[in-house]
């Protein structure tokens, strides 16, 4: 299971590589596409003094050099493919990189449970826990300073609620701690 | 006048309040979401009951000791306290990473309190007379200009102009999310009523730094081992030398316009100032292949211009009663709840005020070059604390600083999703700066554009007959269009070399 995902992100990591203009043009292209077609239906608010003073024009405007811009991307990106595929990450380079992607992903997961629980657990508990979490996943285990990492976390978290809620007005959710912050 | 303004602001009892202003208004600046807007807006209250001498004298101190504390983080963490600093960390933080964080912190630190004193001097000197050439700059050439300055970064500034353009286009692009200027029509929101008032351009800014710095420095663990050693550099005064000052006189002159001009110009500002002087030091050097590798002349340029442009924003403000970015409009706000009228009237009416504030602004400055030359040893000592302690640190108090700007969990959601761009636009080599520059300037370029077709009723013509703003976009064209033409002559160059190679290879 960890092999097959580990070549999937690898052909990934190398399309990528090989493909780069020409995802980011159809990414464009499409997008814009579909933005420009959108634009037909803003209401209009007013009678326009004249065909252009509308609330449409200048997104038509924007994607519709947009489009263009992404087709370029396109072509460009094609012609290059050859060249791209000679410089196309491989062995340790490669391994590397999908070590860094999975990494990423986790890094990013964890910013996600971080705000989508702020609210409902609140914010000193999910601070001390994401801060915990990224210092210890950051280094490798012999950089471990667990008493050092969770003085800084509890620190930082507590510091920032009451500096925040005491000078500028700002009352971070409260979550599981509603009663006990009062 | 002057002489009476800086007697009435020297007692003990101004100088520790600008002082605490000058130091909250550096926190506010450093903290990456902070900003000095924020800072004048929790402290208007507090105003309230004070004179309006002190009032003022605070509000000036937040300001400035605001937009310069920027320079701290985007210098040791590469993360901008606000839109104001983005540039500095193109060679800020490489040249605090080959060990010279404190060099770097001094040159800024020195070169915004020239900036900030320069466009002082020309706002007392010339405030009037300018404010009258910004009050004839019609939606015509506002939007002439906000074309010609992304032009300017987007071909002058770039690599790639194609990938350049795209990203200053999808910038744009982002800004059509919400309400429509003018006529308030709804755009894009698909029925989410939070994105009315569009994408929060402070959440959106933070994330695209912040969230993409954690993102890649996680890609590697961090070993015991590699705890750097950071070689301890000691700087004798603000780490440069007086040949390297004045070897940075033209540099410094041509910021200080740059930001002198963008300030004065309704809701431009710091946060366009910093980056098209950047491109303009960068176009005018003999060594432009050097810059964001660590070089002197781009701190220079961000600092200097984004200090420039206070300057530049409070003609507008004391003259016509106009704001010219963020905090000018809350000092807008202090002027109407003390009971003054900022406009053509106010150097006759409250002209002892006036004076008094172009005396706190002065006095503040300098409060903010000693308390930041002191402070430079403390602040460089960010950059020893391990990675993996400061990274999750830095991102917990952006996401506060995110939510704190309309108190909704909406604005930490936009700082994750922004980082993902980030991140996303990294691995395309899509240029960030031309992209921040769209979202900063979308609205404002849309805006003076249907202004300008409604007085001209849908015709494009007075673009091209107004003589300031014919200028102004054909500079932005000649930007654009040099760029395509040097990008295509150098693509080229490159088959042919590559042409020929093979050929020898064949041979």
């Amino acid at each position: 299971m960890k092999q097959k995902l580990d070549k999937v992100i690898a052909g990934m990591i190398r399309g990528f590589h090989i493909y780069n203009d020409t995802i980011l043009g159809a990414i464009l292209f499409l997008g814009s596409l579909a933005l420009f077609i959108l634009s037909f239906s803003i209401k209009i608010m007013k009678t326009p003094v004249s065909g252009v003073d509308t609330a449409r024009f200048f997104p038509q405007l924007i994607f519709g050099a947009l489009m263009p811009l992404g087709l370029v991307l396109i072509v460009r990106g094609l012609l290059q493919a050859k060249i791209q595929r000679k410089t196309a990450p491989e062995g340790e380079k490669l391994e590397a990189g999908v070590t860094a992607f999975k990494r990423s992903i986790v890094a990013l997961l964890a910013i996600t449970v971080f705000i989508a629980l702020m609210e409902p657990v609140g914010y000193i508990p999910m601070a001390i826990l994401y801060m915990l979490f990224n210092m210890f996943y950051m280094c490798e285990r012999k950089a471990w300073k667990p008493v050092l990492f969770v003085i800084v976390a509890v620190a930082v978290a507590l510091a920032s609620y009451f500096l925040f809620r005491q000078f500028v007005y700002v009352r971070l959710p409260a979550g599981i701690l509603k009663g006990v912050l009062g | 006048m002057l002489l009476n303004g800086f007697t009435s602001l020297l007692t003990l009892e101004m100088i520790l309040l600008m002082f605490g202003g000058v130091v909250v208004g550096i926190i506010f600046g450093a903290i990456p979401g902070l900003s000095a807007t924020m800072a004048i807006v929790l402290f208007l209250p507090i105003t309230f009951n004070m004179g309006t001498t002190q009032a003022f004298a605070l509000l000036v101190a937040l300001y400035i000791g605001g937009v310069s504390g920027g320079l701290i983080s985007a210098i040791l963490i590469n993360i901008p306290g606000s839109a104001m600093s983005i540039a500095t960390c193109y060679d800020g933080h490489p040249m605090a990473n080959q060990g010279h964080a404190q060099r770097a912190l001094g040159i800024g630190v020195f070169f915004s309190f020239l900036g900030t004193v320069i466009s002082l001097a020309i706002m007392m000197v010339a405030a009037p007379a300018l404010a009258s050439i910004a009050v004839k700059m019609s939606s015509f050439e506002i939007f002439s200009m906000t074309f010609c300055a992304i032009a300017l970064v987007t071909g002058v500034g770039s690599k790639d102009v194609i990938k350049s353009l795209a990203s200053a286009f999808f910038g744009i692009a982002m800004c059509l999310i919400g309400m429509a200027p003018v006529d308030g029509a709804i755009r894009y929101t698909f029925g989410n009523s939070k994105l009315l008032g569009g994408i929060p351009l402070t959440s959106a800014v933070v994330g695209m730094f912040a969230v993409t710095e954690i993102l890649k420095t996680v890609g590697k663990k961090i070993t015991a081992e590699k705890v750097e050693q950071r070689h301890r550099e000691k700087i004798k005064g603000f780490g440069f030398s007086f040949k390297e000052f004045v070897g940075q006189l033209k540099n410094f002159f041509i910021s200080s316009a740059v930001g002198l001009g963008i300030g004065f110009l309704p809701g431009m500002g710091g946060s366009l100032a910093n980056q098209v002087a950047y491109v303009t030091v960068q176009k005018a050097s003999k060594y432009p292949e050097k810059f964001g590798t660590g070089v002197m002349d781009g701190i220079v340029a961000s600092e200097t211009s984004n200090n420039a442009s206070i300057g530049g924003a409070m003609i507008p403000l004391l003259a016509l009663g106009i704001p010219g970015d963020g905090p000018t409009a809350m000092l807008l706000s202090a002027f109407t709840i003390h009971g003054i009228v900022a406009g053509p009237l106010l150097f006759k009416t409250s002209g002892p005020l006036v004076y008094t504030v172009f005396a706190a602004m002065i006095v503040c400055s300098l409060l903010m070059l000693v308390i930041e030359y002191f402070g430079i040893p403390v602040f460089a000592k960010i950059i020893d604390v391990p990675r993996q302690i400061l990274f999750p640190v830095v991102l917990v108090i952006c996401v506060v600083a995110a939510f704190s700007n309309n108190k909704i969990m909406f604005d930490c959601w936009m700082l994750l999703i922004f980082g993902i761009i980030g991140v996303v636009i990294g691995k395309f080599d899509f240029p960030r700066t031309p992209m921040i520059l769209g979202l900063v300037l979308g609205t404002n370029l849309e805006t003076n554009l249907r202004r300008a077709l409604q007085l001209s009723r849908g015709s494009f013509v007075p673009f091209f007959t107004r003589p300031v703003s014919c200028i102004l976009l054909l500079a932005g064209i000649f930007f654009i269009g040099s760029a395509i033409v040097r990008q295509f002559i150098a693509l080229v160059k490159a088959r042919k070399a590559a042409d020929a190679a093979e050929a020898v290879k064949e041979a």
